[in-house]
């Protein structure tokens, strides 16, 4: 799972697929059931999908809460940096 | 054992021995390199880390680098394959481990083993580098064993591992990662049969 791709693929992760969630809330709102059982499908499916080192997919999912604020930052996707 | 953390990963050998000389051509190999990179970045973001200038103290850290991506094929159906969970966001069990100390400059490198059956009122967040508010709302956010749950008796998921794991994300010796925190999650994995590792980072 990555809401960070460049990081991930710094490290060169096997296979990974990206969440435009913010840090802290990888498979989606508080109490979303719904989107994280979605969110846990497609990563579990991508498993058979990725047939190459490195691949990965994006799926398709948004932040559909407030962002979420840290050390005054305000982030709705991808980590504080 | 057919599992996603490959045996040739860089991020968990699972042969050779802690602080070994890497063979040419072993996911090893960077160790020797990043040690001596470290310790000079250590010493001199250290001050600014105490600072909390992370910012700063990061612009310079000597990211490892690799030069490939392991691999290992999913070799058992989905429908059939056991799954374990990594969070690196600093979970364990309250009253019962001791919390990571997300407070040490350098961080912690070492992890906590969850069991399938944990209730997720009884984790607690010991990573103070992230903003907590949605995992203490609900842990399924960073650690969804309630929903793969759901995935298993869905017939979607094979099965849960016995025992699940969390890292403290802010872990700074990525040597000591590699070498001791990554083998010993994987050998643990291996005892219980493990098919498929998702790595949920935080």
């Amino acid at each position: 799972m990555s809401n960070n791709p460049a990081a991930t693929a710094r490290v060169r992760a096997p296979r990974w697929v990206r969440v435009r969630f913010p840090r802290g809330a990888m498979f989606g709102e508080p109490g979303n059931r719904e989107k994280h059982l979605a969110v846990l499908r497609d990563a579990l499916g991508a498993l058979a999908a990725i047939r190459e080192p490195g691949g990965h997919l994006e799926l398709p999912y948004r932040w559909e809460a407030a962002p979420v604020m840290w050390r005054g930052k305000s982030l709705t996707e991808g980590s504080y940096s | 054992m057919k599992s996603a953390w490959d045996r040739r990963s860089h991020a968990a050998p699972v042969s050779g021995h802690p602080r070994t000389h890497a063979a040419p051509g072993s996911p090893l190999q960077w160790i020797p390199a990043f040690r001596g990179a470290y310790a000079a970045w250590f010493e001199t973001a250290r001050p600014l880390i105490e600072r909390h200038d992370y910012a700063t103290a990061f612009k310079t850290y000597p990211w490892p680098t690799f030069v490939d991506s392991p691999w290992t094929p999913l070799e058992t159906p989905l429908t059939s394959a056991r799954l374990a969970v990594v969070t690196t966001g600093g979970l364990y069990r309250r009253g019962v481990d001791r919390p990571s100390d997300a407070d040490a400059p350098a961080g912690d490198t070492s992890y906590r083993t969850i069991p399938r059956a944990t209730p997720p009122a009884a984790l607690a967040i010991a990573h103070s580098h992230f903003a907590h508010e949605v995992a203490e709302a609900d842990m399924n956010a960073i650690f969804p064993l309630e929903r793969l749950e759901e995935l298993v008796r869905a017939g979607a998921l094979g099965d849960l591992a016995p025992t699940h794991y969390s890292t403290m994300g802010y872990a700074t010796d990525a040597a000591l990662l590699a070498e001791t925190t990554a083998p010993a999650i994987a050998s643990r994995m291996r005892d219980e049969g493990v098919d498929v590792a998702l790595i949920v980072p935080v």
